[in-house]
C-alpha cells in the first residue's frame, strides 16, 4: 500500500479523496493554487504545497509544478480526481517514468478512450453496442451523403476532437446534410484546431445511462450498476439517479455484464464509466471516462462499495476486494449538484458565503457541517 | 445516513474563487424506494440554506415538484426545454 498520496485536485473531490486516504492510513499531500490557500482540503491534509497562481493552467494543470511537489514531499502516488489532469495520458506516463503511481488506468487505456473514433472502434471490438455511424472521419461531400443514407435520417455530425456540443450538427434530411457537414467542420476547426468530423444516427429522445466499472489490471472487473444522468443543461449533468427511474434490474445486469466483460478483456485498471444513450430499450455507446466521476456517490450509496478505496487498492497492485456475485443493489439514491450559479441562467456566482446551513435531521448525514467551527477569521 | 452533503469548499465566511468550475458541493439522498428518496430530497433541498451567493438549490426546489420528474419521465432534452418554457 502507498505511504503518501498527493491529491492533484481541489474542491469537494480533493476532500473526498483525502478522507479515503485517512481511513486507509495513508499520509496526504494537498496541492493548491494561491486562490485556494484556505480551502478545507488544504487545512485537513498532512502536508500542503502551493503549486502556482490562481489560473488552472499555471497550477492544477501545471505538470512540472506537481512533479516538483511529489519530489519534495516524497509522495509515492498521485490521485488526479476528475477534470484537470485526470484524463491526461502524458501526465500518467510522466508519473510512471518517475516511479510515482498514477491512481487510474494506464496511459495507453486513457489514450484509447480519449479519442472518440478509437474509443468507438475499441468498443465495437469489445462487444459494446454502439450508435450506427461512419467507420471514421467523413471527409467529402459524396461520403457525407452516402454515409447519411446508409445510417438513415436524422443523422448527427460531430467533431472527432469534440465535446460540450461544439462542432455538433443535426441533419434531418438529405437537403440539410451538406450544410450541416460543412458547418460542423468549420466549428470543429475553430474550437479544436481540427476539422475532422464523423457521423452517426441521431436519437430524438434518448436518456443518458452510464455503467460504473472497476478493474484491477489482472483481468478481474465488475460493474456497479447504472446511473441515469439525463437531466442536463448544455451537456452538464445537474441531477443523477443510481438505478435510474426506468432501467429494470435485468437490463442493468445485461448491459453491466457486457461492460464488465469488456474491461476484463482490456485488463482495465481502476474506476471507469461507460456512457450510453438509451432509447426504446437499446443502449448506444457514447464514450468511456477513464476516471472517477462527480456522481460516483450515488453508486456507492446503493452498493456500499467505496469506489475511491478500490481505486487506491488496485493502483497499489492489489486485486479487487469483491467479485461480481458479491455486488448487490439496494434502494435508490439521487445526487443534485450544488453550483455557485444563477438557478435560471446558470451564470457563475462567485462570492462569499454569508450563511451556510446544510440539510439535517433524522436520517440525514452532513459530512462537513461541523467544520464551520474551524474557520479562522484572520484567514478569511 | 440517508442523505449526506458532500461539501468541502463550503463553510460560513468562505470566499468562492472565480477561477474554477462552479461546483461547490453535492447533496446525495437515499431512500429504500425511489418514492421515498424523492420525498426525502424534497425536504432536504427545502431545508438547505446557502446565503451570499446564488446557487442551483432553488432549481432543485422547483424540479422536485414537477410531475415529469416525480414520474421519472424525462430524457436528455427535458431540462433545457423546461428552462426555456418556465422562467423562474
Amino acid at each position: 500500500m502507498f505511504q503518501k498520496v498527493l491529491i492533484a485536485n481541489r474542491g469537494e473531490i480533493a476532500l473526498r479523496i483525502l478522507r479515503a486516504c485517512k481511513e486507509l492510513g495513508i499520509q496526504t499531500v494537498a496541492v493548491h493554487s494561491t486562490a485556494d490557500a484556505n480551502a478545507m482540503h488544504v487545512r485537513l491534509a498532512d502536508e500542503s504545497v502551493c503549486i502556482g497562481p490562481p489560473s488552472a493552467k499555471d497550477s492544477y494543470l501545471n505538470i512540472p509544478s506537481i512533479m516538483a511537489a511529489c519530489e519534495i514531499t516524497g509522495a509515492d502516488a498521485v490521485h488526479p480526481g476528475y477534470g484537470f489532469l485526470s484524463e491526461n495520458a502524458r501526465f500518467a506516463q510522466i508519473l510512471t517514468e518517475h516511479n510515482v503511481t498514477f491512481i487510474g488506468p494506464s496511459a495507453h487505456h486513457i489514450d484509447i478512450m480519449g479519442d472518440k473514433i478509437t474509443a468507438k472502434k475499441t468498443a465495437v471490438e469489445l462487444g459494446i453496442p454502439v450508435v450506427p455511424g461512419s467507420a471514421g472521419a467523413v471527409e467529402s461531400d459524396e461520403e457525407a451523403l452516402k454515409t447519411a443514407k446508409e445510417i438513415g435520417y436524422p443523422v448527427l455530425i460531430k467533431a472527432t476532437a469534440g465535446g460540450g456540443g461544439r462542432g455538433m450538427k443535426v441533419a434531418l434530411s438529405e437537403a440539410d446534410v451538406l450544410v450541416a457537414w460543412s458547418t460542423a467542420r468549420t466549428e470543429a476547426k475553430a474550437a479544436f484546431g481540427n476539422d475532422s468530423v464523423y457521423m452517426e444516427k441521431y436519437l430524438g429522445k434518448p436518456r443518458h445511462i452510464e455503467v460504473q466499472v472497476l478493474g484491477d489490471g489482472h483481468g478481474n472487473a465488475v460493474h456497479l450498476g447504472v446511473r441515469d444522468c439525463s437531466l442536463q443543461r448544455r451537456h452538464q449533468k445537474v441531477w443523477e439517479e443510481a438505478g435510474g427511474p426506468t432501467i429494470k434490474p435485468d437490463e442493468r445486469d445485461k448491459i453491466g455484464e457486457i461492460c464488465a466483460a469488456a474491461m476484463r478483456k482490456l485488463k482495465y485498471s481502476g474506476a471507469g464509466t461507460v456512457e450510453f444513450l438509451y432509447e426504446d430499450g437499446e443502449f448506444y455507446f457514447i464514450e468511456m471516462n477513464t476516471r472517477l466521476q462527480v456522481e460516483h456517490p450515488v453508486t456507492e450509496r446503493i452498493t456500499g462499495v467505496d469506489i475511491v478505496y478500490e481505486q487506491i487498492r488496485v493502483a497499489s497492485g492489489e486485486k479487487l476486494s469483491m467479485s461480481q456475485k458479491q455486488v448487490s443493489f439496494y434502494g435508490h439514491a439521487i445526487e443534485v449538484r450544488i453550483n455557485a450559479e444563477d438557478p435560471q441562467t446558470f451564470a457563475p456566482s462567485p462570492g462569499t458565503i454569508t450563511f451556510y446551513h446544510p440539510a439535517g435531521g433524522v436520517g440525514i448525514r452532513v459530512d462537513l457541517g461541523g467544520l464551520s467551527g474551524l474557520q479562522d477569521p484572520a484567514l478569511l | 445516513m440517508s442523505a449526506f452533503a458532500s461539501i468541502s469548499a463550503v463553510y460560513q465566511g468562505y470566499k468562492i474563487p472565480p477561477y474554477y468550475d462552479s461546483l461547490i458541493g453535492k447533496l446525495i439522498v437515499y431512500g429504500r424506494t425511489r418514492e421515498e428518496c424523492l420525498h426525502r430530497l424534497r425536504r432536504a433541498v427545502d431545508e438547505f440554506v446557502i446565503d451570499g451567493i446564488k446557487t442551483t438549490l432553488p432549481l432543485f426546489q422547483r424540479l422536485i415538484r414537477e410531475p415529469d420528474i416525480i414520474a421519472g419521465n424525462y430524457d436528455i432534452h427535458w431540462l433545457e426545454k423546461y428552462l426555456s418554457e418556465n422562467k423562474a
